[in-house]
């Protein structure tokens, strides 16, 4: 797995996650992912197109990603989440915790409120 | 279920490298056996919950190993899972709900979530041998 941080205007960023969010997965990015988004500004949207596999542990690393964006009084979105990965994402209630939009402009649109 | 139609079996070494060797096969040793990949995904989803449990709370506390065999036909898919750590049946234990992650009360603990929400039926048994044995079921699900 691996990850691409790109700006999207204005003062926002967008996290492109790439490959199975496995444990494997997981362990290769939290923690370089974690450490650039301390350092970021503004809001965050998280695009899942490219991941077509995320287990409790890929949970857990959005979880950390939207608490870390909250304390910075930031918001936070997901977009293109696969179908099965967003049954898994229902399993668990995440959407209560993260909206979903299901294009880029959605999301954006979503965390400029 | 024709048990003729295949069956895996696989021994785990308890580490990362091993699980995810062992949900590449399960998932080749699915697709050709004829399950749909939502029944894949399910699968392979568990076995990592599953899996990942005994390697984070068993395996320090003195697992060594663990087995996974799956049969599927007809589309359905049954895994069982041994492991050799202390007694744990996920299927009991109470899972931690979602709601508060984000304010920080936990960070983890939503496996066993999973677990339940993604067999169509389960049983855990703790074996004459002293091993745990997690057997689950899968079943097509209309979309």
């Amino acid at each position: 797995m691996k990850y691409e941080i790109q700006a999207l205007p204005p003062g926002a960023s967008r996290i492109v996650l790439i490959g199975r969010a496995d444990a494997a997965g997981v362990d290769l990015v939290e923690t370089g992912l974690s450490a650039q988004l301390r350092a970021m500004e503004g809001h965050v949207v998280i695009d899942l197109n490219q991941v077509p596999f995320m287990g409790s542990l890929g949970i857990r690393m959005l979880i950390s990603i939207a608490r870390l964006t909250a304390r910075r009084g930031a918001r936070i979105a997901m977009t293109g989440v696969q179908p099965q990965v967003l049954e898994v994402f229902e399993t668990m209630a995440l959407l209560d915790l993260i909206p979903h939009a299901p294009d880029a402009e959605a999301a954006m649109a979503l965390v400029a409120g | 279920m024709n048990p003729a139609a295949g069956a895996l079996h696989l021994a785990l070494a308890l580490d990362l490298p091993a699980l995810t060797a062992a949900q590449r096969q399960l998932g080749d040793f699915l697709a050709a056996g004829g399950c749909p990949p939502e029944v894949c995904f399910r699968v392979e989803l568990v076995v990592e919950e599953a899996m990942m449990n005994v390697i984070r709370h068993a395996e320090p506390m003195g697992a060594t190993h663990a087995a996974l065999n799956a049969r599927c036909a007809d589309g359905f898919a049954l895994v069982a899972m041994e492991d050799d750590g202390p007694a744990f049946d996920p299927l009991q234990a109470a899972p931690r709900p979602i709601a508060g992650a984000i304010a920080g009360a936990h960070d983890g603990g939503f496996g066993l979530h999973l677990i339940r929400g993604n067999t169509d039926a389960a049983r855990y048994a703790r074996t004459q041998a002293g091993t745990n044995r997690l057997e689950m079921e899968f079943a097509p699900r209309p979309r």
